[in-house]
């Protein structure tokens, strides 16, 4: 757009010159052209960009280094064309603040769409958000833009790359399989507790249906039995402290996804746990299954890392003391405040991106990972 | 987040179609341009007038056509070199035929500046051996290559180029040659311009055809009606007097100051201003005298304006008058050459010369202000074939040398000239005749208006003579008669209808009545403005040596052309004939020679013109070894040019390919060995292969950090070199950074030859 603008003041200054210095009137005559042109457009595009929508469609889930498809669709509802669009396209990796724009040209035609189709990838997984941070209807010189309001964004998942990963759980006197808790998540199999009370849907058991108070409704009711939660292990991602390497952001969710995936085929049940550096809370999840952790995957890759502030631990204990259980993996960059005091409550492994030095901590850097934590110990 | 480590997102746009589209416009953009650059060039250089275009655009097109196809194919590497080889086969094969058409172009170029600028350029000589048609078509088939060529070259780099650069070559061609091609070349050009700029550039890299049109159309709509708008008489006007007036501006900034007096000849928009008594011209003289200081001089009357005489008249006789300059024949100083034939004949004549400084404060300064009596020296440029007045060009202090008490020998010269039958005089005045029919052609217009104005007067004092024909003496009679009853030197006026109305009384009016009147009756005049130092300042700066000029000295009088002397000043303008008494013979007489007895030259005038002067020669011609070692200098520098660009690009491309090669050891080995060739730039040369030894050094010329990346990097060298284990991308981007950074370092200190060095020979960037 810069050579386009020079190029314009460059032929207006030739054509002033030659009106001036040649007296000739068909100089400035496209001189004034020149500038009547892009003055033309405002009160076009002022029009136009009333009538136009803006969407943004991206496929959700890619491979490490992949190329992903997304598309931007302009609408222009009037019947104007305008000559010279300019998008700025923003992509943000959630996980580790990586982002990038791109001002993408196009025109719009009367009473059509223009889609435009655009590849984004990374070489680090997270969570990448497309957005459509502004458009600008612009003259055909690019002298005068019109901010055009746009709302138009969505996701793409990079997924991590796992690796094989050999657990050992060691038995911890800390541990129990009783478990109390209840999951609030979901319906379970205890029949002694009740996870939520709710009509009679065709195929629930008939032992399910809780007479005395179909009874009293007047139709059937059924109480689906509550979920215990057998709290052996909790896997927590320190998300304070967190360094500007990429690298190591990568090296972290890919450790803690492989760590979940071997638990989850090894048919553990396990909470997994981090914390939201921007509203200093800690976020758990149960993972039953292998679905429950693809589900919970794109929630992790957007957990973004801050250098500062309130720990994870400490956070951990401070407002979610329940969670805490006989197995802890805490993974890390570096321990933060309140690491030291999870071994209070249970066999903490913690796995630590630095040289750090602490008791039942495997260190790993970015680059051999894979090699240094093939087997863990919990 | 730190930019260096942004490496693992990529956000880029799908380009399904670019190429289709792209080659289209390639092709479209470079042939207009070639074929506009070619038509402005071979328009504004006067190479149409003796050829025509067509070879010279279909060679262009098919070389842009070729470009095109090979762009879509994306074998460009081979274009270059291959149009190259047949460009130099042309050379080779048809050097004496391309030569000839280059001179035929030089010349006709040099013709039309001269028309335009009133300078001349030396020609080229024509070798006879081929036949000039031949050389035309030839030269045009390479010239029409050559342009297409650097149109597809500007192209490829940014077809947005081609909207500047295209205008800016007519533009600065119009300029150079002082012509305006408004709606032939001008208008076309620049809305070809103003398309190519929005149909380009990655803005529109994925636009439809349709967009791209609609783009055109638009800007084509607009412009087409404002166009018409722009034809209207009253817009024209308009935009003539903007352009005056900004002229007029430009002038007065860079030639006048506030006292400027001097109207230059333009009567358009007269303002009588009064005299002051500021400082104008200070000239310094040895024996301080009067003196008619020429400025400005008029040939043609038009409109109540005087103007010098057209450089496109003077381009017709560019070989007599650039002839004259060359042979110090020049106009300005043929009083002196009349001095000088004459001088040793007249014993009691002091013929000796004077320097003179002059010393411009507040007088125009785009003029040189001469007596008649000039000698040659310094202040005479000898491309610029003017008869008119001298330019200065801003000169505000200048110096030259005069004949001391010439006005009082322009009688016994023109005796002497007459009498005296010396070879050298004989040759002196056929030489001077040609000049002089020169002046007799152009220096008795009249327009027709002053004619209708001042005829009837005129014919009333022819019919007091009685004759038909008048004599020399008969029609100086009647000239100063006539002005005598315009401007009486005592009583009231005769009520007459004279031209210049707006300047009435004033010296101005005087002088161009004088013109007209002098001219009528047959002899040669013209207007001329300057400073007169009057023989009472004279005589009071004899102590000083300098005198001052002021404003009120400014005025106009006639000189009319005495021949065998040339321009003399006529003394007769009210006011001046009491300062300076003895210009031009007595109580307003001229002289008019006779030529010698029965040495009338038989050839027309028209014939001299087109037959060179044996002794002197008009055309001024370029040894052809001269030339031709010129060309081959050029085509051999752009040849080692070329050639190194191929080099550069080559190496860089290998190096590149190496840079990334799959086995990152063998990368970063490669990176760091021209690391060290960088280094050895700063003077750490790598004798031995260990560059360890140059960790400290490093450390005190450029810092701890950079001292220990750099002990990292032999590390990492060591690694890739000794060790069994992979290094990875990251060590490559690593080392690569670290080559940027050394990079940067080395060009911060080391001299811009050996930069240029370490890029073009030793490619090392």
């Amino acid at each position: 757009m810069i050579s386009m603008k020079l190029g314009w003041i460059v032929l207006e200054g030739m054509l002033l010159g030659c009106f001036l210095y040649f007296g000739s009137s068909a100089a400035l005559a496209i001189a004034v052209g020149m500038i009547l042109v892009p003055l033309f457009c405002i009160p076009i595009h002022l029009y136009v960009r009333k009538k136009t929508s803006i969407s943004l469609t991206a496929q959700p889930n890619l491979k490490k280094g992949d190329s992903g498809v997304f598309t931007v669709k302009l609408t222009n509802g009037t019947m104007f064309p305008v000559l010279l669009l300019q998008c700025r396209i923003r992509i943000e990796n959630q996980l580790n603040c990586e982002h990038q724009i791109l001002n993408v040209y196009t025109w719009l035609p009367p009473k059509k769409e223009q889609v435009i189709t655009l590849n984004a990838g990374s070489g680090y997984c997270g969570r990448m958000k497309l957005s459509v941070e502004k458009v600008f209807m612009c003259d055909c010189f690019g002298i005068i833009r019109i901010p055009c309001k746009t709302n138009a964004f969505g996701y793409m998942t990079v997924q991590p790359d796992t690796f094989e990963l050999r657990i050992h759980m060691l038995s911890n006197i800390m541990s129990t399989d009783d478990s109390e808790v209840y999951s609030q998540e979901r319906a379970g199999y205890d029949m002694t507790e009740t996870y939520q009370i709710r009509e009679y849907i065709p195929g629930d058991s008939p032992r399910q249906v809780h007479w005395k108070l179909s009874n009293k409704f007047g139709r059937l009711i059924v109480r689906e039995p509550a979920l215990p939660i057998v709290q052996n292990v909790l896997v927590f991602w320190e998300r304070t402290g967190e360094t500007n390497d990429l690298r190591c952001i990568d090296a972290q969710a890919e450790i803690l996804v492989s760590l979940c995936k071997a638990l989850a085929d090894h048919s553990i049940q396990f909470t997994i746990g981090w914390n939201d550096t921007d509203h200093n809370v800690c976020i758990l999840h149960e993972i039953q299954d292998m679905d429950d952790l693809v589900g919970i995957i794109p929630r992790l890759l957007r957990a973004t890392g801050k250098k500062d502030g309130v720990s994870g631990a400490e956070l951990l204990i401070q407002t979610s003391s329940h969670a805490l259980c006989g197995h802890m993996v805490y993974v890390a960059m570096h321990p933060q405040e309140g690491a030291e005091e999870l071994q209070h409550y249970g066999h903490v492994t913690m796995l630590l991106g630095d040289e750090t030095s602490f008791a039942d901590a495997r260190n790993f850097d970015a680059n051999h990972y894979k090699e240094q934590l093939s087997q863990i110990e919990l | 987040m730190n930019q260096k480590e942004k490496h693992g997102m990529w956000l880029r746009q799908s380009e399904p179609n670019k190429k289709e589209t792209e080659w289209m416009l390639f092709i479209l953009a470079a042939m207009a341009s070639s074929i506009v650059l070619l038509l402005t060039v071979f328009e504004l250089t006067g190479f149409f007038s003796i050829y025509t275009p067509l070879p010279m655009l279909c060679s262009a097109v098919c070389v842009c056509i070729g470009y095109g196809i090979v762009y879509k194919r994306n074998q460009q590497k081979w274009f270059i070199p291959v149009l190259l080889f047949v460009l130099m086969m042309m050379v080779w094969i048809g050097r004496i035929w391309i030569m000839n058409g280059f001179c035929e172009f030089w010349n006709h170029m040099g013709s039309v500046w001269t028309a335009g600028s009133g300078r001349v350029i030396s020609k080229l000589t024509l070798t006879n051996t081929s036949d000039q048609s031949t050389s035309l078509l030839i030269f045009s088939i390479f010239a029409g290559s050559i342009f297409s060529f650097l149109c597809c070259g500007l192209a490829s780099i940014e077809i947005r180029i081609l909207s500047v650069v295209v205008p800016m070559v007519l533009l600065l061609g119009m300029g150079v040659f002082h012509q305006t091609y408004e709606f032939t070349y001008l208008i076309p050009c620049l809305l070809l311009a103003m398309c190519l700029l929005v149909c380009s550039g990655k803005e529109n890299q994925h636009d439809s055809i349709i967009a791209i049109m609609s783009k055109c159309m638009l800007i084509l709509v607009c412009c087409g009606v404002l166009l018409m708008a722009a034809v209207l008489p009253s817009v024209k006007s308009w935009t003539k007097d903007v352009q005056e007036d900004l002229q007029e501006a430009l002038h007065h900034a860079k030639y006048e100051t506030v006292y400027t007096t001097l109207p230059e000849g333009d009567f358009s928009r007269y303002i009588d201003k009064e005299p002051t008594k500021q400082t104008a011209l200070v000239v310094g003289m040895e024996h301080p005298e009067e003196l008619y200081l020429r400025g400005f001089t008029g040939a043609v009357f038009e409109n109540d304006k005087w103007t010098a005489l057209d450089s496109s008249i003077l381009a017709e006789h560019e070989e007599l008058l650039s002839w004259l300059n060359q042979n110090e024949r020049n106009p300005h100083t043929q009083y002196e050459q009349a001095v000088g034939l004459t001088s040793e004949d007249m014993e009691h004549v002091d013929t000796q010369k004077q320097t003179i400084t002059v010393q411009n404060i507040n007088a125009c300064s785009r003029y040189l202000y001469v007596p008649y009596n000039l000698c040659a020296g310094e202040v005479l440029d000898k491309n610029n074939i003017s008869t008119d007045g001298m330019i200065a060009n801003g000169r505000r202090t200048y110096v030259y040398t005069i004949h001391l008490g010439g006005t009082d020998m322009v009688r016994k010269i023109l005796g002497n000239l007459q009498n005296l039958g010396k070879e050298e005089i004989q040759n002196y005045l056929k030489q001077e005749q040609v000049y002089r029919t020169f002046v007799y052609q152009y220096y008795l217009d009249i327009p027709d208006s002053v004619k209708e104005q001042l005829l009837s007067y005129w014919k009333e004092e022819a019919s007091v003579v009685g004759n038909e024909t008048l004599t020399f003496e008969q029609a100086q009679f009647c000239a100063l008669s006539f002005l005598e009853k315009c401007f009486p030197k005592e009583g009231e006026s005769m009520n007459l209808s004279l031209p210049l109305a707006i300047a009435e009384g004033s010296s101005y009016q005087y002088a161009t009545v004088a013109a007209m009147t002098l001219r009528y009756f047959g002899i040669p005049a013209r207007y001329v403005e300057g400073y007169i130092i009057t023989k009472d300042m004279a005589e009071k700066a004899k102590d000083v040596n300098a005198v001052n000029v002021d404003e009120s000295c400014a005025g106009a009088w006639v000189e009319v052309y005495q021949d065998g002397i040339g321009w003399l000043p006529m003394q007769i303008t009210p006011g001046i004939e009491k300062q300076t008494p003895n210009a031009v013979g007595e109580e307003g007489q001229l002289s008019k020679m006779k030529p010698p007895k029965g040495k009338e030259l038989e050839e027309e005038p028209e014939d001299i013109l087109e037959e060179p002067e044996p002794q002197g020669g008009y055309v001024i011609s370029i040894p052809k070894i001269i030339s031709w070692t010129i060309v081959w200098i050029v085509l051999l520098c752009i040849l080692f040019i070329v050639f190194l660009m191929i080099r550069r690009n080559s190496i860089l491309k290998k190096r590149r390919q190496r840079w990334e090669s799959e086995v990152t050891n063998d990368a970063v080995a490669w990176i760091f060995a021209d690391l060290s060739n960088l280094l050895e730039q700063l003077g750490y040369v790598r004798e031995n292969g260990s560059m360890w030894e140059y960790v400290t050094p490093l450390k005190q010329r450029f810092g701890t950090v950079y001292a220990d990346q750099y002990e990292q990097m032999v590390m990492l060298n060591a690694r890739s070199l000794f060790s069994s284990s992979k290094l990875d991308d990251s060590h490559r981007s690593c080392i690569k950074t670290f080559f940027q950074d050394t990079l940067k370092h080395v060009l911060d200190n080391v001299k811009w030859y050996k930069k240029l060095w370490i890029k073009w020979i030793r490619c090392l960037y």
